[in-house]
């Protein structure tokens, strides 16, 4: 699901549903911290029925464990990108840092 | 954050991927972004992108270089990243960590401990060779 369509599911939840939400996201935080070792996968929590989600929030829960559960994961080979630098012509490959240091990366945005 | 690039950009590369706006004023807007007057449609072309990531940087006085994805987002959504998450590519290419889908689930402190642990490894790597 693309981010667009996730958004638009949120910009439809009245004022309830996003308290709810809140708190679905705390109880999911909580139960990670919580356990030692690995975090637990959000999936798991909810179809355990550790952390109750109403039928309300399945819609926009399921679509916050479909992007936490995209992604390489640990262990796996990083998706290559070659990208532009800011202020620079010059692009920076990912990949060509392998074998020569570790690469730590923020995805974000201004907004 | 500031304080990891800071303490460890010799030996690890850092870098922000500037990625779709999280809260466009044409998409989801939220109420903090309008009294500090950050307001941003969703980027059209990757010179926009690059226009507000400039802007950014400049605002928020962000001293880690800063990537900018493409405009057809291929990179964000193979990383599940928008709008916001973390990761650590170890020296050997692959994934040390993999933050929670970001905001909810975005760890500051895990990201951190994953950065030192690449950083002890690669340590005890050139002691090893050394």
């Amino acid at each position: 699901m693309r981010k667009e369509e996730r958004d638009k599911i949120m910009m439809h939840l009245g004022d309830e549903q996003r308290a709810e939400f809140r708190r679905v996201i705390s109880e999911i935080r909580a139960a990670r911290k919580a356990t030692p070792g690995r975090r637990p996968a959000i999936r798991a929590l909810v179809t355990s029925g550790k952390v109750n989600v109403p039928p309300l929030l399945r819609e926009v829960v399921e679509a916050l464990i479909e992007r936490d559960e995209t992604g390489p994961n640990v262990g796996e080979l990083a998706t290559d990108f070659s990208l532009k630098r800011l202020g620079s012509d010059e692009r920076v490959r990912l990949s060509s840092f392998q074998g020569q240091q570790p690469v730590a990366l923020v995805f974000g945005s201004y907004t | 954050m500031e304080a990891m690039y800071q303490r460890f950009h010799h030996q690890v590369a850092f870098f922000v991927v500037y990625v779709q706006e999280a809260h466009p004023t044409d998409g989801w807007q939220v109420d903090s972004n309008v009294q500090e007057g950050i307001l941003y449609r969703q980027h059209q072309t990757f010179d926009e992108r690059e226009a507000v990531a400039h802007a950014c940087s400049l605002d928020l006085h962000l001293p880690l270089p800063i990537l900018v994805e493409e405009i057809d987002n291929i990179i964000d959504e193979a990383y599940g990243a928008a709008p916001e998450r973390l990761y650590v590519i170890g020296a050997d290419g692959r994934v040390a960590y993999q933050g929670g889908a970001g905001p909810h689930f975005f760890d500051l402190d895990e990201w951190e401990q994953a950065i030192e642990t690449c950083v002890k490894i690669g340590s005890h790597a050139d002691t090893k060779a050394g």
